[in-house]
C-alpha cells in the first residue's frame, strides 16, 4: 500500500512521514535503517541518484543496495515536474527496470512508498500537477487540511508547549520494527485475498453498482457530462452523478486497506468486534478520494475541491443504499455458495423467503420482490451475474 | 472459507430464512387439509373381522389393501390423527400395526396410480379385487385434494454425521424399564435427490426419489414435490389441491388433527 500526504504548508506532512520513517524503519539505509528519503526537485533523476551508481572500474552503472529498502519517502513530490514524477511509477509498482530486467523493490514482497505533496491548486508557486496515473498508485491519500485528519486543538496546544520547551522539530526515536511490519503485511494480504461474503459483496456493489447508468447502461466516457439534462437526474442530486466506479487497482487497494483496518483494530484489542461493511465503506472513503472518481464539476462547485468531504458524503449515501439491500444481497450470495439460486424474495411478517420455492398456487399470495435490476441509480443487476458465477464455482467443487 | 480469512466479525442476523417457503407451504397445507376434512366424513374405524385367513383377525378385509409384491396390507384410510411421529409409532404398535416406510409407500402410490388407470388390479386384504372406480378414488385422494387429500407419517428418520447420511426405518417399540423407545434399522442413505424440487416417480430401494423432474411444475401421476432429507427430521407424505409432496424434513414433534397414518399390518403369506 502506498500513501500520500497532501495539505497546506505547515500541516505536518513531512513531520508525519519522517516519524514513520524513523520510528518504524530506523531511518536511512546508509545509517543502518531500512529507508530511502528523496526530496523531489525539478532535475530529479531517481535512476541515477538512488538506484544505480557508477562502477568506475567497469565504466558502467551498477545497482545500489537501495533497491531492497522497505520505505521510500518522496518529499514534496510535486516540486518535480509532472514528467519527472513518472520516475516514481516504478516505486509505486514495486518494480524498477534495469538493463532490460525488472528488479523487484523492497523485501519479501513488501515496500512502502510515502509521498508528500501540496494540493496543486495553484496557490503555491513552483509546484506541478500530479499525474492521475501516479495518484492511482498512491492508494491512500490523507489530506491533512481536512477536518478528520488535521491536528485537533489539543494536538496543537501540545505541539506549542513542546516547541516552547525546545523550538527545534522533535525527531522520532530511531527504531526498526520492519520484521513485524512485513509479517503483518503478509497476514493482511492473505486476509484481503479472501475477505468473506460481506466484504466481497460491498466490493462488487462499489465496482459494478457505481458503473451503472440508467440512461446509457454504463457510465463510460460520457460521464459526468451526460448527467446534466439526464431525466434520472432532474433534481441534480442523483447519486449516480456523484461518483463513478474505481479501476481495478483501486479496488484491490480498497479491500487490502479494509483488511489492514481490521488487522489494526484487532491488534489494539483482540476482542474488538469489527463490521466488514463498515470497514469496506470506510476504506473506500480513504482510498477513493483522490482517484478521480468524483464528479469534478460538483467537487469544485459544491465542495470547493475538498475531496475527502465530498467522498465522505457520497459514501454515507452509498452505505445507506447498500444497507437497505444488504439482506437480499448477502442472502443470495450465501445461498449461491451453498448451490442454491435465490434471486427473488417474499416477505412474511418481516422474514424473507425464496419466492421461487413457493408452490404456484401460493405465488400470487405473496408479493414477489425482485431487487436485482439496474433500473436504479446504483445498479444491482450485477448480483444476478455474481450468483450465477458462484453457482458455477460451486458446481466445479 | 476459513474464519481466519474473513474480514470483520460475521455476526449478521439475516432476515432471510431459506426454509420459509416450505414453512408457509406447510401452514397452507395444514389449513387447507383442515378445511377439507371438515367436509369429509370421519374415517371408518376398523372393527375386528374373524374371516381373514392370512391377516390378523382384527383387520377388516375390505378396508385394507394388499400392497403388491409384499406381505403387507395397508389401510385405505388414515387413522391415529393428532399424534406426533413417535406417539403414532407407539399407538400403532399397541394395536399390532406399523407405519409404512417410504420404500413401501412410494411403490404403493405408483401401484394405486396404475390400478386407477386399469393397468393392474389391487386386492383387498380379504382377496377381493378393488374395483377400478374405487382405485381411482383412492388415487385421487393420494395425489390431489380429493376427499381431503391425505397427510400421513412415513417411517423414516434421517441423520448425518461427518457428511455421512443415514436413514433409520422399520422402527419397533422397545420397552426399557417403564419407558418405551423406538429402535430401527439404520443404513447409509442411498443415492437420491438432495434438493427441494419436483421429482419423477422413480425411487431407490429406500423409497427416495432418484430423478429430478424436467418440468418443475406438478403433473398428477407424473411427479411429486420433494423436500430433501434434513438432519434429525422424519418423512411424511401430503396430497392437497395443488400437488402431492414427499417431505423428508418433517419435525418429529409435529401433530395435527389432520395428520395421521395409513396403518399397515403383516400378512402371514405373500399375496
Amino acid at each position: 500500500m502506498q500513501h500520500s500526504m497532501v495539505g497546506d504548508r505547515g500541516t505536518g506532512k513531512t513531520q508525519l512521514v519522517r516519524d514513520i520513517y524513523n520510528f518504524y524503519f530506523r531511518g536511512n539505509k546508509a545509517e543502518e535503517g531500512e529507508g530511502i528519503f528523496i526530496r523531489a526537485h525539478p532535475e530529479i533523476d531517481v535512476y541515477n541518484e538512488i538506484f544505480t551508481e557508477l562502477d568506475i572500474e567497469r565504466a558502467k552503472r551498477k545497482l545500489t543496495g537501495n533497491i531492497d529498502a522497505l520505505i521510500y519517502v518522496v518529499d514534496e513530490l510535486n516540486r518535480a515536474p509532472t514528467v519527472a514524477q513518472n520516475q516514481f511509477f516504478g516505486i509505486g509498482d514495486g518494480i524498477m527496470d534495469y538493463q532490460g530486467r525488472s528488479i523487484l523493490l523492497g523485501r519479501e514482497g513488501y515496500r512502502l512508498l510515502m509521498a508528500t505533496a501540496n494540493l496543486g491548486n495553484g496557490t503555491f508557486q513552483g509546484t506541478f500537477e500530479t499525474d492521475e496515473a501516479l495518484h492511482n498508485r498512491l492508494h491512500v491519500t490523507l489530506d491533512l487540511d481536512y477536518e478528520m485528519f488535521k491536528p485537533t486543538i489539543e494536538d496543537k496546544l501540545r505541539i506549542r508547549h513542546r516547541q516552547s520547551v525546545n523550538p527545534n522539530v522533535k525527531e522520532a526515536k530511531m527504531r526498526d520494527i520492519s520484521d513485524k511490519i512485513i509479517a503483518a503485511s503478509k497476514e493482511i494480504s492473505e486476509k484481503a485475498l479472501d475477505p468473506g461474503i460481506e466484504a466481497s459483496a460491498v466490493a462488487s456493489y462499489i465496482e459494478f453498482g457505481l458503473d451503472n447508468c440508467m440512461k446509457n447502461q454504463r457510465k463510460g466516457r460520457v460521464w459526468p457530462l451526460d448527467c446534466q439534462g439526464c431525466p434520472h437526474n432532474a433534481d441534480a442530486n442523483a447519486i449516480c452523478s456523484y461518483i463513478r466506479s474505481p479501476v481495478e487497482r483501486t479496488m484491490q487497494a480498497m479491500i487490502k486497506y479494509a483488511a489492514a483496518l481490521d488487522f489494526l483494530a484487532k491488534l489494539k484489542n483482540p476482542d474488538q468486534d469489527t463490521d466488514a461493511v463498515e470497514l469496506m465503506f470506510k476504506s473506500f472513503e480513504l482510498t477513493g478520494a483522490y482517484q478521480s472518481l468524483l464528479n469534478p464539476m460538483l467537487l469544485r462547485q459544491d465542495y470547493i475541491d475538498q475531496n475527502p468531504k465530498f467522498i465522505a458524503a457520497v459514501v454515507e449515501k452509498l452505505k445507506e443504499d447498500f444497507r437497505s439491500n444488504e439482506d437480499f444481497i448477502l442472502s443470495s450470495v450465501e445461498q449461491a455458495k451453498n448451490g442454491n439460486r435465490v434471486v427473488t424474495f417474499f416477505d412474511n411478517n418481516g422474514v424473507l423467503g425464496d419466492h421461487d420455492r413457493l408452490p404456484t398456487n401460493l405465488r400470487s399470495k405473496y408479493s414477489k420482490i425482485e431487487p436485482y435490476n439496474d433500473n436504479r441509480q446504483i445498479g444491482l443487476g450485477w448480483v444476478n451475474n455474481y450468483v450465477n458465477f458462484l453457482m458455477e464455482m460451486n458446481k466445479g467443487k | 472459507m476459513s474464519n481466519v480469512t474473513i474480514l470483520g466479525n460475521p455476526k449478521r442476523r439475516s432476515r432471510f430464512d431459506p426454509d420459509l417457503a416450505r414453512k408457509v407451504t406447510e401452514e397452507y397445507e395444514i389449513e387447507e387439509r383442515k378445511n377439507l376434512l371438515k367436509k369429509k366424513k370421519a374415517p371408518e374405524i376398523n372393527p375386528p373381522s374373524p374371516q381373514q385367513s392370512d391377516v390378523r383377525a382384527d383387520i377388516k378385509g375390505e378396508v385394507y389393501i394388499r400392497v403388491p409384491n409384499s406381505k403387507v396390507v395397508i389401510s385405505r384410510n388414515e387413522s391415529y390423527q393428532g399424534l406426533t411421529w413417535e406417539n403414532t409409532h407407539y399407538a400403532l404398535a399397541d394395536n399390532g400395526l406399523f407405519m409404512p416406510t417410504p420404500s413401501l409407500f412410494m411403490p404403493y402410490l405408483i401401484q394405486v396410480r396404475d390400478a386407477s388407470q386399469g393397468k393392474i388390479t389391487l386386492y383387498t386384504a380379504d382377496n377381493k379385487p378393488v374395483p377400478r372406480d374405487e382405485a381411482e378414488d383412492l388415487w385421487k385422494s393420494l395425489s390431489s385434494g380429493h376427499k381431503g387429500g391425505c397427510w400421513t407419517w412415513l417411517d423414516a428418520k434421517f441423520s448425518e454425521n461427518k457428511n455421512v447420511w443415514k436413514i433409520t426405518y422399520n422402527h419397533k417399540t422397545v420397552q426399557k424399564g417403564k419407558d418405551n423407545s423406538l429402535e430401527g434399522i439404520t443404513e447409509t442413505l442411498e443415492d437420491c435427490i438432495r434438493e427441494d424440487c419436483f421429482v419423477d416417480l422413480e425411487f431407490n430401494k429406500q423409497g427416495l426419489p432418484t430423478r429430478r423432474s424436467q418440468d418443475q411444475t406438478y403433473t398428477q401421476g407424473e411427479n411429486i414435490y420433494y423436500w430433501h432429507p434434513i438432519e434429525g427430521r422424519v418423512a411424511g407424505f401430503v396430497a392437497y389441491s395443488s400437488r402431492a409432496n414427499l417431505g423428508c424434513d418433517r419435525l418429529l414433534s409435529d401433530s395435527s388433527s389432520a395428520l395421521g397414518v395409513f396403518a399397515c399390518a403383516e400378512c402371514t403369506s405373500k399375496s
